[in-house]
């Protein structure tokens, strides 16, 4: 007797599609791989929940939380992560077809190690990838914004930290509110880290125009991403930002100035020469101070330090000879914006 | 036929209310603020400046601080920020198509004066000239506690240091004219004395105007800057506005070049 193989057809629409996944139409998925060979950066999978430990929900494309049952099915992208108070994980899929959710954004993969005080990740069995009109693999690189356009908005911000949560996104949200209360259109670019809508909501939640991060160029995260791939994506969202009318954009780099990318990043002219200012956001003093040293070696010279020191109770006695210590409501004041701006003048003159 | 007078109101607390008169059309000098004194008198203002505005074509607005609000808008880094409260007049205005672009004159008499140079000093890039005249007293490019100076003080936010340092260069670059009447060197009870500003301003406004001059100029050679300051006294005026205007002040206010038109960057040679 002959047995025929039924290929499943998963009905698509009970899935749960994560924030990574927002730029791929639903109506362009045409296929399903039940058994894939490898898996890679960016491809789209669709899984199902067979464990809830740490991510106890998801962020979805239309920028809801939704919470996490057993037996859910999402459709999420492969991807790396690095989070030193969470998972670092790598792309890929356990021969039991198990993976885990390394991220709440939607980023699937396999988990190296976590931090102490952490649960274990969610638990995620892998149904396949999804396949597009072609045939092909769909991956976030396939609606990745188009390159072409070169010119970058008028004066270019870019905030590091000393580390995760530092600070830098309540830097970047407080600068980009400075800037668009002065008058100015303003664009905000998460340049680096994992797929998540917490942060780029935070900067449209301050007046940015434009809002756009790493996945708009196509990957889920850019752990483990080759730093040309990177370095041309801050490019394209740059100019993208530029395009569509915005005068000035401020870029957030995140982890601390010694994770590998961002590392890698500063020490090479690219990120550089995009950028007019430097902001540094820091923990405390002495993380402060040596962030400093280091971004002095590279010839980073920023024009101020904001971050969760500026909130510690001695605060006020915190000194870096002339740099300025600002927090963040004086980072959002516009006034804050516009002596900036002379100070980028300066530094171009000079 | 003479410019038309709108009054536009504002939000209390929020955003001013404003007197505008004329309205903008392509390829005119940009708009002229123009700010008040203690004592409120934008009507008058406005009458006196409406036919040097009618020959020139040009927009003016002139916000009104009011007195419930904004007692001491004459220092905008004080707690009710005169400052961001022009700066949210300024938006509506754009959104609603009465001002152009983003950059404009500002003009102020006695406490618009000290208003006028501060904004200024804070915002450069906003303001291409800058028309002041028979200010009380001024904000000096010195090391004199803040709002005498540029120094430290407990009457300054925190990041008033940097704001005005940071400035400074750009403040110094604008076109700046300085008017005071050649007879306003009486002290009323409208002039803030005391040992410190006596000493470092002068007792009178006309010495005050005088030596403030001399200060940004020397700023200005310090930092290699060309001299754009542009002095003289009104002749035969003392500290009255419509005197004033009637003996050249609006001409001043309204006739003086713009460097710059507000098509330019905003983000004046970030980028050169």
């Amino acid at each position: 007797m002959i047995k025929t193989v039924i290929t499943p057809t998963p009905d698509m629409s009970r899935a749960k599609w994560c924030h990574a996944t927002r730029r791929i139409a639903q109506d362009h998925v045409f296929g399903f791989e039940t058994h894939p060979e490898q898996i890679n950066a960016g491809d789209l999978l669709l899984v199902e929940v067979t464990k809830i430990s740490q991510h106890r929900r998801i962020q979805l494309r239309d920028g809801r939380f939704s919470r996490l049952f057993t037996g859910d099915m999402i459709v999420l992208a492969a991807g790396a992560r690095f989070a030193t108070d969470q998972f670092i994980g790598h792309v890929g899929v356990r021969s039991d077809r198990t993976l885990d959710l390394l991220a709440g954004g939607g980023v699937a993969g396999v988990e190296e190690a976590r931090h102490g005080a952490v649960k274990p990740p969610t638990t995620l069995c892998l149904h396949g990838r999804l396949l597009g009109a072609d045939g092909a693999v769909l991956n976030l690189k396939d609606e990745a914004l188009a390159g072409g356009a070169t010119d970058l908005p008028e004066a270019v911000f870019t905030v590091l930290g000393t580390g995760m949560n530092a600070g830098k996104t309540d830097a970047v949200a407080g600068l980009v509110n400075g800037l668009t209360r002065l008058g100015l259109r303003v664009g905000a670019v998460k340049a680096t880290g994992t797929a998540a809508f917490g942060d780029t909501h935070l900067y449209e939640a301050a007046g940015a125009q434009t809002v756009l991060d790493f996945t708009d160029c196509g990957m889920a995260s850019t752990y483990k991403q080759p730093i040309d791939r990177i370095e041309t994506s801050i490019t394209r969202l740059l100019a993208e930002t530029a395009r569509r009318g915005c005068e000035v954009a401020v870029v957030e780099i995140a982890d601390g100035i010694s994770q590998v990318e961002t590392a890698e990043l500063l020490a090479r002219p690219a990120l550089a020469r995009m950028t007019d200012g430097w902001l540094l956001a820091a923990t405390d003093e002495l993380t402060a101070e040596v962030a400093l040293a280091r971004l002095a070696s590279r010839g980073i010279a920023p024009l101020a330090l904001s971050g969760l020191m500026t909130r510690s109770p001695v605060a006020d006695d915190l000194s870096f000879g002339q740099l300025p210590i600002l927090d963040r409501g004086e980072l959002a004041d516009p006034a804050t914006a516009s002596a900036f701006l002379q100070m980028l003048r300066q530094e171009t003159a000079a | 036929m003479g410019h038309r007078l709108a009054f536009r109101p504002g939000i209390p607390g929020r955003i001013p209310d404003a007197l505008v008169l004329g309205t903008y059309k392509e390829g005119m000098p940009p708009p002229l603020l123009v700010v008040h004194g203690i004592g409120r008198e934008t009507d008058q203002m406005a009458e006196a400046l409406a036919p040097e505005a009618a020959a020139t074509g040009r927009l003016v607005v002139l916000p009104v601080f009011d007195a419930a609000h904004w007692k001491t808008f004459q220092r905008p880094t004080q707690r009710s920020r005169a400052d961001l409260a022009l700066l949210r007049l300024l938006s509506a205005l754009r959104f609603e198509g009465t001002l152009p672009g983003h950059r404009f004159d500002l003009a102020g008499f006695s406490g618009g004066a000290q208003f006028a140079h501060r904004f200024t000093w804070l915002y450069p890039h906003l303001v291409d000239g800058l028309a002041v005249a028979s200010a009380g007293w001024w904000t000096f490019p010195d090391s004199a506690p803040f709002p005498y100076g540029m120094g430290a003080s407990d009457q300054a936010p925190k990041a008033a240091q940097i704001w005005l340092r940071s400035n400074l260069r750009a403040f110094l670059s604008r076109r700046i004219v300085v008017r005071v009447g050649e007879q306003d060197n009486v002290v009323d009870h409208n002039t803030r004395s005391g040992e410190l500003i006596d000493a470092q301003q002068g007792l009178n406004r006309l010495m005050r105007a005088r030596r403030w001059v001399s200060a940004l100029r020397e700023a200005a050679r310090a930092e290699n800057l060309p001299d754009q300051i542009d002095f003289d006294t009104i002749p035969s005026c003392g500290h009255d506005f419509v005197a004033c205007a009637q003996a050249g002040l609006a001409r001043d206010f309204l006739q003086a070049p713009s460097i710059v038109h507000p098509s330019q960057s905003k983000i004046e040679g970030v980028s050169a």
